[in-house]
């Protein structure tokens, strides 16, 4: 009896260890694209994919960011055209988009976006003159594409900030799928790809929804077991001048910050390029006219509007939070 | 089998039970941690902190207290990461961008979700 129990203990004890080893992790943080880069992978050299996907993001920034001289979107905006695969990929999804939503949405808004400066915090209202005069440059119909050649029209400014993050998910997807790693979530500054298996029971990865009122809290929770999801929210960069809100989501119609029925849209979907294009639209558009959008491209959206309430369109799990 | 074998039994059986018990329950503790250039440079169990506690790093200063975590100094232009409130919950981080400094908690009793969108 007494040989039983202690092969009973052993056993155990084994059994525990083993569980805590079963499913390893890796967590890493770290600062790329001028926001929060949070990687988790798991599974076997989980640390290494979290160092080579943090090192990834940077690169991604090196060739798609306006504001680093001498990236191939830099020279773009310099010369008028451009060549590389990856900023001619990432054009050819916002061409899309900007043609089904009637063109809110548009990545040459360069020229009013430099007016706005959100980033630099100078919170500055522009001259209404100063919006009409650069929104002569805004029209993506003069944006060409031939392969991995693109080029702009006159004056034309790209701006790839509205997608950026969602395209660097996209790339970080195909690493992860080539490296053959278990299971990863990755944010790149809000935008969201989860990819392969959470753990062993096959639960689906949990994504919170940000509460636009609470930046610590949260609405609820999408479900999934693999995908692409990104909000556009009005409470992300924002200056408040004589009781008004200015939010960095630009109409690319009216120079202005988008009037929406809306305060966030969450968008999912297979990509990461068009999660984040979908939802920048969809906040433009507000909810009503995002569905034949959402449809299209087979997306699905947690909507939140202005007094608070969430609906959701397409195919997803979504939970909200009690 | 004899009496006393029951009561091996029943001993055996408990134990494993609270051998397994652990491995399923959260452990409650909250803890910040530093990273500067992608690389963790401090980890405090904020749940156990006696006292307040300061760390300086790539031109940050981090303040740690029982509650949360926040920035309290940095030479960087902007001063966006001084600004921000204290980070509480699990999952709250906040970026010094131009020093590549990332503050972030955990707290394994509130983590009920894998990641946050925004």
């Amino acid at each position: 009896m007494a040989v039983i129990a202690a092969a009973a203990i052993i056993v155990s004890v084994i059994i525990v260890d083993k569980r805590k080893e079963e499913y390893p992790s890796d967590t890493k943080n770290s600062v790329a694209m001028g926001t929060i880069v949070t990687v988790k992978v798991y599974g076997e050299k989980a640390a290494a994919h979290t160092d080579s996907i943090s090192k990834m993001v940077s690169s991604i920034e090196n060739v798609i960011s306006r504001k680093i001289e001498s990236s191939p979107v830099s020279i773009l905006n310099k010369a008028g055209k451009a060549d590389n695969e990856m900023v001619a990929a990432l054009l050819g999804t916002c061409l899309s988009v900007s043609k089904d939503c009637g063109g809110v949405f548009d990545v040459s808004i360069g020229a009013v976006s430099s007016l706005w400066d959100f980033d630099s915090e100078k919170n500055v209202v522009p001259e209404d003159k100063d919006i009409k005069a650069a929104l002569k440059t805004v029209d993506y119909t003069k944006i060409n594409v031939d392969g991995s050649s693109v080029s702009v029209g006159k004056n034309q400014q790209i701006d790839l900030g509205a997608v950026g993050k969602g395209y660097a998910c996209d790339v970080i997807k195909a690493y992860l799928k080539e490296a053959g790693a278990d299971g990863a979530v990755v944010s790149v500054g809000g935008s969201i790809v989860a990819y392969g298996k959470r753990n062993d029971n096959g639960d689906k990865w949990r994504i919170a929804v940000r509460d636009p009122d609470n930046e610590s809290g949260y609405i609820g929770t999408i479900r999934l077991h693999e995908g692409f999801v990104s909000t556009s929210g009005d409470y992300e960069k924002y200056f408040e001048k004589d009781g008004k809100r200015y939010h960095h989501i630009l109409n690319a119609k009216t120079g202005y910050p988008a009037e929406s029925d809306l305060r966030s849209v969450t968008v999912v979907c297979d990509s990461g390029a068009l999660s984040d294009a979908l939802s920048t639209a969809c906040f433009i558009l507000g909810e009503d006219k995002s569905q034949t959008l959402l449809q299209k491209y087979g997306a699905s959206a947690v909507f939140i509007d202005k007094d608070g309430n969430i609906t959701t369109f397409g195919d997803i799990e979504f939970e909200k939070a009690k | 089998m004899k009496k006393g074998d029951y009561y091996v039994i029943v001993s055996v059986l408990a134990l494993c039970v609270l051998l397994f018990i652990p491995s399923f329950l959260p452990s409650g503790e909250k803890t910040a941690e530093v990273y500067v250039d992608g690389e963790r440079v401090k980890t405090v169990c904020l749940t156990s902190l006696k006292t307040e506690e300061r760390f300086e790093a790539a031109g940050c200063e981090i303040l740690f207290e029982k509650d949360g975590a926040s920035f309290i100094k940095s030479d960087c232009p902007d001063q966006l990461c001084v600004k921000c409130k204290k980070l509480k919950m699990n999952g709250d981080s906040m970026a010094c961008v131009p020093n590549r400094v990332v503050v972030t908690v955990r707290a394994e009793k509130e983590n009920n979700y894998d990641i946050v969108a925004y």
